[in-house]
């Protein structure tokens, strides 16, 4: 009986070791709003909180594979509803990423009109609409230094991405995009993980050409991670769907970096999301758009693209990419596997989530 | 004879739950905590019936399999399609308890039904029930309105990247972007005026939003501008307009359609220079403000956080900023009178106009000359001495 309590003991010790190793401590997270996710190794989950200009970190604990079926609700926004308690036009979806550990699929909800609450739902391989309990959660959390820091100033986080680096699991970068309410500049952060208080990482502003010499540090729409060549290189599309390429390796703390504008995708537009994928060996781009649908790009020209630094006398300019015609009315969407892509699309009713093989 | 009163016993007990359907449980909201959603406790369920349940000790998936609240909504196929609303259930004292992980909405009717006879360890097996809750909604206040609008003049270099809309309450968000239009004097609405951010510019208190006029219709030669034509043309008019049509966040048109009528100047390329600015200092043991006026009007939300006051130490005088006619005027008012000396009116250069020129750096700069800069939290200062 003894020893049984002693290896309890044990146990318990090893736990709380491994945790204050990944830097989380158990409690509840004091979320405010989400816009944005993105997740870690491991089932970690960031959680971008505009409203308290926080990235939390959350061990969802959802670890183990869940199966490989494919993921496909109707309405989407009325399930949604239906475990939030609520009605389908107090439900708004900010984001949707695929849990790479477990292939389950998350989704960052406003519930309700005005400023409304936040609540991150999960849909199970299974198809089970689930709401992730943030009680009593490990998780850490690291505040945006908010460039205006007026009492209404927000830092809307668009778009984030987590690198890996460094021999330890689970050590990385978190790229951050946000978008102040009362500054124009484009707020990219590079934070460490696990995070730590001191380095908060300072706002990156990055330049882009297409306007001719002139340039504006606009805020990035979307942005996705990518190797070029052998260089990490984050691929970010901006309003009127410049694509810009600014290695990652430029992304210190203060600086001002210039991306390189490789493709004027079209006007009259704003970039919903992005993905990367491989098929048939070769890798490809993956962007939703508000009024262009959803683009096919090679990437295998990305390298050698020829920077675009006057304006184009075209619409369209840079690296070629194919409109991908079948696929209408998509707001986001995430590899499920490597064959398979998770979409959210909206439709007269509401908002479908289905999955599609790789175009 | 003793085998039959076994035998009629429970179905006696059964007559008395059958005969207490007439008095079904009734479902009532108890807030607990604040801050915390209200608990529906079902009340009136039979003691027996709760000590029962209370020893099933059922698992949250087990409660899930028998008991459930249902948004009661469109047709009897709909609401039991409807997955149950997350929360836990659990027995108090006197009532069958449901928690919900987010507050039931005043204006929704909800369903609750427990199957209490397919829970395997009640014996006996107590009749289920299913009944309705309507949370009350809330008188409605008065209707939300629009309080402000920023830049306040009614003059507007065509260059101008940057509105704020101020309002009463919170307001519905999605499709903000279709509520509000820019009318030419000429009678033409301009044609998508507003960069259209699905994530909303909102401020934390969500009674601000930040609407940004299309950059790239701004400047001659730009592919926005020559597809869908300029916003602002200098010497012109035009009114912009908040639409009665965008509801607040209780479902109801604003109080009023608001409509700023103002023209269009020349575009500012100027950044903004503090040196080019008055400032009239207070006299010493007077809590009288410094005022401080500007040489054209600056972001009116930067203006109340990248302005502050210095004493001859370097601390930090404490005090409030007030911003006014036409964001062309911002005064310091000390929490103490002053007390003679020299003084610092400190300026961080992220400060913006209303056309996104900062403090020594225009809004579109010359891509050529970015190499080795840094973006660094710089300040400008301006002495003044008070005596």
């Amino acid at each position: 009986m003894r020893s049984k309590l002693f290896a309890a003991a044990v146990v318990l010790v090893a736990t709380t070791a491994a945790r204050a190793d990944d830097g989380l401590t158990k409690g509840t997270p004091d979320i405010k709003s989400v816009s944005a996710l993105a997740f870690g190794p491991k089932g970690l989950l960031f959680i971008g909180d505009p409203q308290s200009a926080t990235i939390f970190a959350v061990d969802t604990g959802d670890a183990k594979p869940a199966g490989d079926k494919a993921v496909s609700v109707e309405r989407i926004d009325a399930k949604l509803a239906g475990v939030l308690g609520t009605t389908e036009k107090e439900i708004r979806v900010n984001d949707l990423k695929v849990n790479p550990a477990s292939g389950n699929v998350y989704l960052a909800v406003t519930r309700g009109t005005g400023a409304g609450q936040p609540a991150i739902v999960r849909l199970t391989r299974t198809d089970a609409v689930e709401v992730v309990s943030l009680k009593e959660v490990p998780y850490a959390k690291v505040k945006l230094p908010n460039p205006a820091e007026g009492k209404g100033a927000a830092t809307v986080v668009t778009s984030m991405a987590f690198l890996p680096e460094g021999v330890q699991v689970g050590n990385g970068r978190l790229i951050v995009a946000g978008l102040s309410n009362e500054q124009f500049a484009s707020t990219l952060r590079a934070i460490n993980y696990p995070f730590k208080d001191a380095d908060k990482g300072t706002g990156i502003e990055i330049f882009h050409g297409a306007h001719g010499k002139i340039e504006t540090h606009a805020p990035i729409r979307t942005f996705v991670a990518y190797k070029v060549g052998k260089d990490d290189t984050l691929m970010a599309a901006y309003t009127c769907t410049p694509l810009v390429k600014v290695p990652v390796a430029d992304l210190k703390a203060g600086e001002k970096v210039k991306g390189t504008t490789i493709a004027e995708l079209g006007n009259r537009n704003n970039p919903l999301d992005m993905i990367v994928y491989t098929k048939d060996g070769k890798d490809y781009l993956l962007v939703a758009n508000s009024d262009r649908g959803v683009m096919k790009i090679p990437t295998d020209g990305f390298a050698a693209a020829e920077p675009i630094t006057e304006r184009p006398k075209t619409p369209t300019a840079g690296v070629k990419y194919e409109t991908v015609s079948e696929l209408k009315g998509v707001t986001q969407l995430d590899k499920l596997d490597d064959a398979r892509a998770v979409l959210l699309v909206k439709t007269d009713a509401g908002l479908d989530l289905k999955t599609i093989p790789l175009p | 004879m003793r085998t039959l009163v076994a035998l009629t016993l429970p179905i006696a007990l059964l007559a008395v739950a059958r005969g207490g359907d007439a008095q079904l449980p009734e479902a009532k909201l108890v807030p607990l905590k604040p801050g915390e959603p209200a608990v529906v406790d079902l009340v009136g369920l039979d003691k027996d019936v709760l000590a029962a349940l209370r020893a099933a000790k059922l698992s949250p998936a087990e409660w899930a399999k028998y008991c459930r609240v249902v948004v009661d909504r469109g047709t009897p196929e709909e609401v039991a399609a409807r997955p149950p609303v997350a929360g836990t259930w659990s027995v108090t004292a006197d009532a069958l308890r449901f928690e919900p992980q987010f507050p039931l909405v005043p204006g929704v009717s909800y369903k609750i039904t427990c199957r209490l006879h397919d829970i395997p360890q009640m014996k006996p097996r107590p009749d289920g029930f299913s009944i309705s809750l309507l949370v009350p909604k809330p008188p409605p206040g008065p209707p939300t309105s629009v309080t402000a609008v920023y830049p306040s003049g009614n003059r507007l270099p065509e260059n101008t990247l940057r509105l704020y809309f101020h309002f009463s309450g919170q307001m519905t968000r999605g499709d903000i972007y279709q509520h509000v239009k820019l009318i030419r004097d000429d009678g033409v609405e301009v044609v998508s005026p507003f960069l259209e951010i699905d994530e909303e510019l909102w401020s934390v208190d969500g009674l601000r939003v930040t609407f940004l006029f299309h950059p790239g219709r701004v400047k001659q030669g730009l592919v926005p501008r020559e597809e869908l034509g300029p916003i602002l043309e200098a010497g012109r008019r035009y009114s912009l307009v908040i639409g009665r049509d965008w509801k607040d966040a209780a479902d109801r048109p604003l109080a009023a359609e608001v409509r700023k009528t103002f023209s269009a100047g020349p575009p500012d390329d100027e950044p903004v220079n503090p040196d080019t600015w008055t400032l009239i200092p207070p006299r010493a043991g007077s809590d009288a403000p410094v005022i401080i006026r500007l040489a054209k009007p600056l972001d009116r939300a930067l203006l109340g956080s990248m302005l502050w006051v210095t004493d001859s130490t370097g601390a930090r005088v404490p005090g409030e900023v007030t911003v006014g006619g036409g964001e062309r005027v911002v005064t310091f008012a000390p929490a103490k009178p002053w007390r003679a000396g020299e003084y610092k009116l400190v300026v961080d250069t992220r400060l913006e106009d209303v056309c996104g020129n900062r403090v020594g750096e225009p809004f579109e700069v010359d891509a050529t000359k970015l190499a080795g800069r840094k973006v660094e939290a710089k300040t400008a200062e301006r002495r003044f001495g008070v005596r």
